[in-house]
């Protein structure tokens, strides 16, 4: 095959240029994957149309999945009409064009699946699994969310949790690969080994079986499914051309049974193969693309390039906005740095001093506490392994009160209040919240990651700073080693 | 076994790469997991993964991957296609999925309902919610732990 050729069978594909367009936009945050932390700008309240892990280090916007489990799950204390919202509106105006054209993960199983191996072809079989994700959409992020939260109080996003195959390779894998985040791989355990094995194997799915992920598994695609017959972006069929002959069923790699129904992606491929020109991709009444026998006027080529100015203008604009524009960035590059070496908050540093008001009215003061072996956590409401592991501070507390000063602290940005939240269980240690900005967060090297546990010896040198959850025995194991 | 056989037997090998490199990587996590978790029960300070142990793991997948990618570039520069997941000819033949009835005014009320559900979930504090949730990392939500 000549160099030509070879351009011509791999040359990237307009919606496949769109698909990256879009990955890059949900991703805008580049810098985040060089520094391995994620971004904490006021922009991410904004739901991105597509599944994109809101824990990766590039993500400039919240996953609609993540959120609307979460909201369930807060259903009692506030109803999640925010992101309901924003998945109608994302659903009426694209259905499942976001699919097809936006979906940072359906870009990456579209990618794999050009790894040219045998296929599975579609079926009877991958049709009745293709209503597998209803099941799914059903269970883990409706009905588990829902129940933990309202029965229990717990936040559990259970698809998240158990499957979402995003989240392990955007939000763990995004961080283990830094060096930066080398301390997070002490917090990995079984969760991460079963998350890990069931992103491989559907990794491995898409290689073999067209978008496997988004056929059986994907939520999302379920959900934006529902409004695809009356959404305004889709694949439009023309009934007085359309012959029946099948051809685009027969061409489309999805589970489809009608061009346009609840599991076309509305990717378009089946414009080209229908000999009656009958299928188009419309916005409304805008003919977005359609056949080539299309008598339509087509869009001027002056107008074609100006669209494209504008979307790589809109691109660049977005990109320098949030690597060095935004107000959160600014924030974190002008906090001073440590004035001394000997300060720090790395094992063997002394931690920088600093007071706290509890919600038992008494105050925390770091400076005094020399002498005792030192624990500070710090935790969430919202976080559900920093909830598991706050009876083994208070028990550890309890025995050894008079050789420890302890003390958990919540971040400052909150709608709950954590006071109160921390009174119905009754435990004795002291409690607070941090300061504005954060202070507390930054003297002890904390990121966005909870729960975090730092354990200061006698002298207040930390001998133990770490981002990962802690169990009854560690617990003891860190008092001993700090008490020596 | 001559040159057009280069359709059937890239694919193969690189249908077995995928399968070999996706065993090694699940094994090799397994196998770190049980092991981290023995030690984990005498010392409870011991990790269960470290990232030398998890680049243990890695290099030995490294041959096989190196592998993986002579034959994908292979495939490529012999233009070896995959052969894409059609249905077979008995496929269905149907009259198009009418468009619901009133399509225009459904549409319309589903966009209002969501702009203003939007705007109540901004006042009752939905967004704020979703912004703290986004920029708080859940380990446990990611599958770090």
């Amino acid at each position: 095959m000549d160099k030509k050729n070879v351009w011509q069978a791999f040359r990237p594909t307009k919606r496949r240029l769109v698909q990256l367009y879009a990955a890059l936009l949900h991703n805008a945050y580049l810098r985040g994957f060089i520094e391995g932390k994620i971004y904490e700008g006021k922009a991410k309240a904004l739901c991105v149309p597509g599944l994109n892990c809101y824990s990766c280090p590039g993500a400039a916007g919240a996953c609609p999945l993540g959120s609307i489990q979460n909201a369930l799950a807060a259903t009692g204390h506030r109803a999640g009409w925010y992101v309901l919202g924003m998945i109608m509106l994302f659903g009426v105006v694209l259905g499942r064009t976001i699919c097809g054209w936006l979906c940072p993960m359906g870009l990456i199983q579209e990618l794999l699946h050009k790894i040219p191996v045998p296929k599975i072809r579609k079926s009877r079989v991958t049709r009745t699994l293709s209503w597998l994700k209803y099941g799914i959409l059903a269970v883990f992020v409706i009905a588990v969310p829902l129940y933990f939260g309202l029965a229990k109080d717990l936040l559990l996003p259970a698809f998240c949790k158990y499957i979402c195959p995003a989240g392990t390779l955007e939000g763990a894998g995004g961080h283990l690969v830094n060096p930066a985040n080398a301390s997070m791989y002490e917090m990995l355990g079984l969760i991460f080994t079963r998350k890990w094995v069931i992103m491989l194997a559907i990794g491995l799915a898409c290689v073999f079986c067209y978008r496997s992920f988004c056929r059986f598994l994907c939520p999302l695609g379920a959900i934006y499914g529902l409004f695809n017959r009356f959404s305004l972006v889709g694949v439009k069929t023309d009934a007085d051309r359309c012959n029946s002959c099948g051809a685009c069923v027969r061409h489309c790699e999805m589970d489809v049974k009608h061009v346009g129904d609840h599991e076309c992606i509305q990717c378009g491929k089946c414009i080209a193969v229908c000999s009656q020109g009958a299928i188009s991709l419309k916005a409304g009444k805008i003919t977005l693309k359609g056949p080539e026998t299309c008598t339509e006027k087509k869009p001027a080529k002056s107008r074609k390039t100006l669209f494209r100015a504008i979307a790589i203008a809109v691109l660049c604009l977005v990109l320098v906005w949030f690597n060095f524009l935004d107000p959160s960035i600014r924030q974190r590059e002008n906090t001073p740095a440590e004035s001394t070496a000997a300060v720090g908050y790395e094992v063997g540093e002394q931690l920088a001093d600093f007071t706290l008001a509890c919600y038992d009215g008494s105050e925390f003061h770091l400076a005094d506490t020399r002498g005792k072996v030192v624990f500070i956590n710090r935790w969430a409401t919202w976080c559900t392994p920093c909830i598991a592991e706050l009876p083994y501070f208070n028990d550890l507390y309890e025995a050894h009160k008079d050789d420890i000063a302890m003390i958990v602290i919540h971040p400052e940005m909150t709608l709950e209040d954590p006071a109160e939240f921390l009174a119905k269980y009754g435990y004795s240690m002291p409690c607070a919240t941090d300061g504005e900005g954060d202070p507390v967060k930054e003297i002890v090297g904390g990121t966005a990651t909870l729960p975090q546990t730092i354990v200061l010896n006698r002298r207040g040198e930390v001998v133990y700073n770490s981002v990962s959850s802690v169990t009854p025995e560690k617990l003891e194991a860190l008092y001993a080693e700090a008490a020596k | 076994m001559n040159l057009t056989d280069k359709g059937k037997i890239l694919p193969i090998l690189l249908a077995v790469c995928c399968i070999a490199l996706a065993v090694i990587l699940a094994a090799g996590a397994i196998v770190l997991y049980v092991d981290g978790a023995a030690r984990r029960a005498e010392n409870p300070l011991e990790s269960i993964y470290t990232a030398e142990k998890a680049g243990q793991v890695m290099k030995a997948a490294l041959p096989l991957f190196l592998v993986f990618l002579c034959a994908l570039v292979i495939s490529i520069a012999l233009g070896v296609k995959p052969k894409t997941g059609k249905a077979s000819k008995n496929a269905v033949r149907m009259k198009p999925q009418a468009e619901p009835k009133h399509v225009n005014t459904i549409r319309t009320v589903v966009i209002i309902a969501a702009v203003i559900l939007i705007i109540a979930g901004i006042l009752n504090g939905g967004a704020l919610d979703v912004l703290v949730k986004a920029i708080n990392i859940c380990t446990e939500c990611v599958g770090l732990g």
